[in-house]
């Protein structure tokens, strides 16, 4: 069978995703969360007649609930990795299981930079009736940095860092933490699509859940080392220090480290695919 | 040629397929009954390369499934139910099936709906499908491509007599061009008339031969 056909296959999936009603449910789900985390902000910016910069995807990233809220609403999307459902035999057997596996790797990458946008628009979408864009992190976002007492009175759900606002800037803290998510959300998928690959039954998930959950274990001690091989934790740029004056990793480390995890990772299920060392 | 020696396939300790020799001819209509259960799907599986099996060997035209080739290149199958994107119409679920390999055209997709008796201009759903509606969309995915060997899980479910008859007709039409075609069903009035063999296969064992 042709590899080739791994862009078909790729464009085949996400033509079955699309068609699916799960991701709808879940982006809708997502899209009220935001609204009911954010419509206090926007209260806070009308009362005070002050607008807010959109600058708010990395303070998501660094509130664990949130976090893991978005993360188990991507891997309820991707949950039945590689797709070799009954469903699926008609384009496998034009495809061949190598294509295939080439393909859903495509796939995950796709949804994964799809979700992370769909995320990043979120953040700010609902804020739009008191958006300004300016290139610092704005008044509004550095008095919530500042001031524990009115960010949990304004955004209890979201709260804004002030390791955040103090170590980076907005463009960095955006590029950085885009680039970051999309290598957590690789990784944790690639995780499902092993597992699923492995093991009997669609667990992956649960091997995803767990591996995100790390970040909970780790945060309640942040001296801990471990945050260096969490890849949910190496996304929150409150834990990331580019001025290297503290035990926590930098950017350079979580990048790579995130990096070296998706090439290992993808390398392992074109392996178990090629030599068909999956179960059955 | 399809040969199959001494084919061994089991699930922990359940043997599906215990010791199974098979030969069939290439250009012709093969038939294989058995009760639910008896290791016929399992049977195309393996010789689809969907599933792997334990011991012996699987050679299509000489060349050894799971080893020489990962599945038979040129192959049109139905394996139990028909699975299409149920909010997509019958067309766009043969165009997206056609364009992994892009071997064929639309005007090629719309004849072949034609030949199983589907309307390719219909906007209906698939969801909207009677089950004999699908079964004539899965044929029609197989069949699209012009493969020598064609697999057919219960081709029959869900069609009246009439449809019956018609895809009979469409399946020694098919044989006629040189096609090589396995039917199966648990049902061997079904099949048994149109076939030139035909093998009964019961708890992974060939029973009969015919």
């Amino acid at each position: 069978m042709n590899k080739n056909y791994s862009n078909s296959v790729c464009r085949y999936l996400l033509i079955k995703l699309w068609e699916d009603v799960r991701w709808k449910i879940i982006f809708l789900f997502l899209a009220l969360l935001f609204f009911n985390g954010t419509y206090r902000i926007n209260q806070f910016c009308a009362s005070f007649s002050i607008a807010i910069t959109p600058w708010i995807f990395p303070h998501v990233l660094s509130r664990i609930s949130v976090h893991y809220t978005l993360i188990i609403g991507f891997l309820m999307i991707l949950c039945n990795l590689p797709f070799w459902d009954n469903d699926s035999t008609f384009a496998l057997t034009r495809s061949g299981h190598l294509a295939w596996g080439i393909g859903v790797l495509k796939t995950i990458s796709v949804v994964s930079l799809f979700f992370v946008g769909y995320i990043f628009v979120l953040s700010f979408i609902f804020l739009l009736p008191s958006l300004s864009f300016e290139r610092g992190w704005g008044k509004v976002l550095m008095t919530f940095a500042k001031d524990n007492s009115l960010n949990s009175q304004y955004s209890p759900w979201l709260s804004i860092s002030n390791a955040i606002v103090t170590r980076y800037s907005p463009f960095q803290a955006i590029l950085l933490s885009l680039f970051l998510e999309y290598l957590c959300l690789n990784i944790l998928a690639l995780i499902v699509l092993l597992v699923n690959l492995l093991l009997k039954g669609n667990i992956g998930i649960g091997a995803g859940l767990i591996t995100a959950s790390l970040d909970f274990f780790i945060r309640n001690d942040v001296g801990d080392k471990s945050i260096r091989f969490s890849p949910v934790s190496l996304t929150n740029l409150s834990v990331i220090d580019p001025t290297q004056t503290s035990f926590f990793p930098s950017p350079l480390y979580a990048s790579l480290f995130l990096l070296c995890l998706y090439v290992c990772f993808c390398s392992i299920a074109i392996w178990i695919i090629a030599k068909r060392k999956y179960r059955q | 040629m399809i040969q199959i020696n001494h084919l061994t396939k089991s699930f922990g300790s359940a043997i599906v397929l215990n010791d199974v020799s098979l030969t069939w001819e290439s250009g012709m209509i093969h038939g294989l009954v058995g009760q639910n259960g008896s290791g016929k799907t399992v049977l195309l599986k393996c010789i689809c390369g969907l599933m792997r099996y334990d011991t012996g060997e699987i050679l299509i035209n000489d060349k050894q499934v799971g080893k020489d080739i990962e599945m038979p290149p040129d192959l049109g199958v139905i394996i139990e139910n028909p699975g299409f994107i149920q909010r997509m119409t019958g067309y766009n679920n043969l165009k997206i099936l056609a364009e992994i390999r892009k071997k064929i055209s639309d005007d090629r997709i719309r004849e072949t709906m034609t030949l199983v008796g589907l309307d390719w201009k219909s906007r209906k759903p698939v969801s909207h499908y009677s089950l004999g509606m699908k079964q004539r969309l899965g044929i029609a995915q197989a069949i699209m491509e012009n493969p020598s060997l064609l697999i057919f899980d219960e081709p029959f479910n869900g069609l009246d007599k009439n449809g019956t008859k018609e895809i009979q007709k469409l399946f020694r039409e098919l044989m006629q061009t040189g096609k090589t075609i396995i039917l199966v069903s648990h049902n061997p009035l079904d099949i048994s008339e149109m076939c030139n063999t035909v093998v009964e296969i019961d708890a992974g064992i060939i029973r009969k031969r015919s």
